[in-house]
């Protein structure tokens, strides 16, 4: 057996993906977000419930029998992820500056709901013409995935300042007699009244000027431009590329990239499906639905179904024969750990350009596909461990045709690869 | 009686080098006790494990788990990944011991 190399490129990138995974702010707002994909899940099953596109009586039937409706409730879950994951964000920060919990999720959302504004506009949905202001309402806007970046920053700033707070000891104490039941609300009063008092002023202050609050600020000067750019093309391409790249060394290529870019891909996400549920125009091209079914539904991070598939009946050599029935099954579901370390893929400069350019190769041809419009975008987000191959009907039935077609190159890179052994 | 616990991203490619292992633990009679855990998740398993092992592709947090368990009396280890790969419960589990 080959030993791995003490290779210093290698050494550096384990240095620097350890350094992401195991930075605790990171982290934190990593692992939020992962936890708002089981609210995420409900909203996608009941749109994609209520958008079948099976039919007139069906839609008839969904509409007549009141489904609709109650389905239209369990999408609504989706439209309200900032809230869920601000609550989320101040339990996993909370959790990395050792403060309770339960005190940093509240301050959270509490700032959160004090930049929101209580009011909004109504409008002629036809003309766009100036209706009425509406009093003592939230919109909703910017409770969903249009606030998300807001309560990204706002989380952090509120729980950094309360943290502060509590570690200078800037709160009221209780004698030790008094049991902690009693004694922890009042420790967070004196933090939740200067971070309220912070976060009304900026509210105040952006009320002045023409983005009216602060969430429209963050919206369009922060969230807008970087998701655009981060959802773009180009960026899935590098994203590819990284993700692929880590796992020729040997590192969990997709642990690492999802960590850093979910910030961004979730929201546009998030807003593609809601724009599908309702049947408006979906605001991006290209989502993080689309990267993960080539990069993790096709046999994982370099789409490895084919090479898995054919490996256990086709491979002439008897080591790779017997690899391919150990890595066939969890091939299937998408894990490619046998493959990368048995085959391997790691440090293995012939198999590493296939492994990297597939994908790549896959993603361009989709998305010249969805450009000519030969089919439509997934409006749907996913989650990795879902079953694998739904997915690829959502699109409609030429998803079908573009799965097969993936399969066939899976393959393609097969018969290469055994012309080279 | 050993337990080992082996960690990967999500716990599910470990989970497959589990059972080989249970199976060579049976064949060399050897009692342990192995199961395999999302890394995230190590925390809650870790007054149930003597051994830690690191699938090959989060080897990257070897110096956080080494820091954080050793001092609490757990081996830690990153699995050898060509073993990993071909899946050799038989080896791992003797490195494992050896620890």
């Amino acid at each position: 057996m080959k030993k791995s190399p003490d290779n210093q490129i290698s050494e550096k990138l384990t240095k620097f993906s350890g350094k992401l995974q195991t930075n605790k702010w990171i982290n934190a707002l990593s692992s939020s977000l992962m936890a708002t994909m089981p609210i995420l899940m409900v909203g996608a099953l009941c749109s994609l419930i209520r958008g079948l596109p099976i039919g007139d009586a069906y839609t008839e039937f969904l509409s007549s029998s009141g489904l609709s409706a109650v389905l239209s409730v369990g999408v609504a879950t989706c439209n309200l992820i900032a809230l869920f994951f601000i609550c989320a964000l101040g339990f996993n920060l909370g959790k990395a500056l050792e403060q309770k919990p339960f005190n940093t999720i509240i301050i959270a959302l509490m700032s959160f709901l004090l930049v929101t504004p209580l009011s909004t506009t109504v409008t002629d949905p036809e003309t766009g013409e100036f209706l009425a202001e509406a009093l003592d309402v939230i919109p909703i806007k910017w409770l969903g995935a249009e606030g998300l970046f807001t309560a990204i920053l706002i989380g952090y700033a509120s729980i950094i300042l309360y943290s502060f707070l509590v570690n200078k000891k800037i709160t009221i104490r209780m004698p030790e007699s008094v049991p902690p039941i009693v004694s922890q609300p009042f420790e967070a009063i004196i933090p939740a009244i200067i971070v309220a008092a912070l976060f009304l002023t900026v509210q105040g202050l952006f009320g002045l000027t023409s983005f009216d609050n602060l969430h429209q600020f963050i919206f369009s000067v922060v969230q807008l431009p970087l998701a655009s750019l981060g959802n773009g093309f180009g960026a899935f391409i590098i994203a590819m590329l990284f993700s692929c790249l880590l796992w020729v060394f040997g590192i969990h290529g997709s642990m690492v990239v999802l960590s850093i870019m979910l910030p961004i891909w979730m929201p546009a996400a998030i807003q593609n499906m809601t724009a599908f549920s309702t049947g408006a125009a979906l605001p991006y091209d290209l989502t993080f639905a689309l990267y993960l079914m080539i990069m993790q539904f096709l046999g994982g991070d370099g789409c490895l179904i084919g090479l898995t598939l054919t490996m256990p009946i086709f491979a002439k050599s008897q080591r790779y024969k017997a690899l391919g029935k150990v890595a066939v099954v969890p091939g299937i579901f998408n894990i490619i750990e046998p493959i990368v370390f048995g085959f391997p893929i790691m440090f293995n400069p012939i198999m590493a350009i296939p492994f990297i350019a597939t994908p790549i190769l896959l993603m361009s041809v989709t998305y010249a596909l969805i450009k000519i419009g030969f089919f439509g975008n997934s409006g749907v987000a996913d989650d990795r461990t879902n079953d694998p191959r739904t997915d690829h009907w959502l699109p409609g039935w030429r998803g079908v045709k573009v799965w097969l077609m993936d399969a066939r190159d899976g393959r393609d890179i097969l018969l290469d690869l055994s012309a080279i052994l | 009686m050993k337990r080992i616990t082996l960690v990967c991203a999500a716990g599910m490619s470990t989970n497959l080098l589990v059972t080989k292992m249970n199976i060579a633990s049976v064949k060399e009679k050897v009692a342990v006790k192995i199961q395999a855990v999302p890394e995230s998740e190590f925390e809650k398993y870790s007054k149930e494990t003597d051994i830690l092992l690191l699938g090959p592709q989060v080897r990257f947090m070897l110096p956080e788990f080494k820091a954080k368990y050793e001092p609490a009396g757990i081996k830690v280890a990153v699995i050898n990944s060509a073993d990993y790969g071909m899946m050799n419960g038989e080896k791992v589990l003797k490195e494992a011991l050896a620890l």
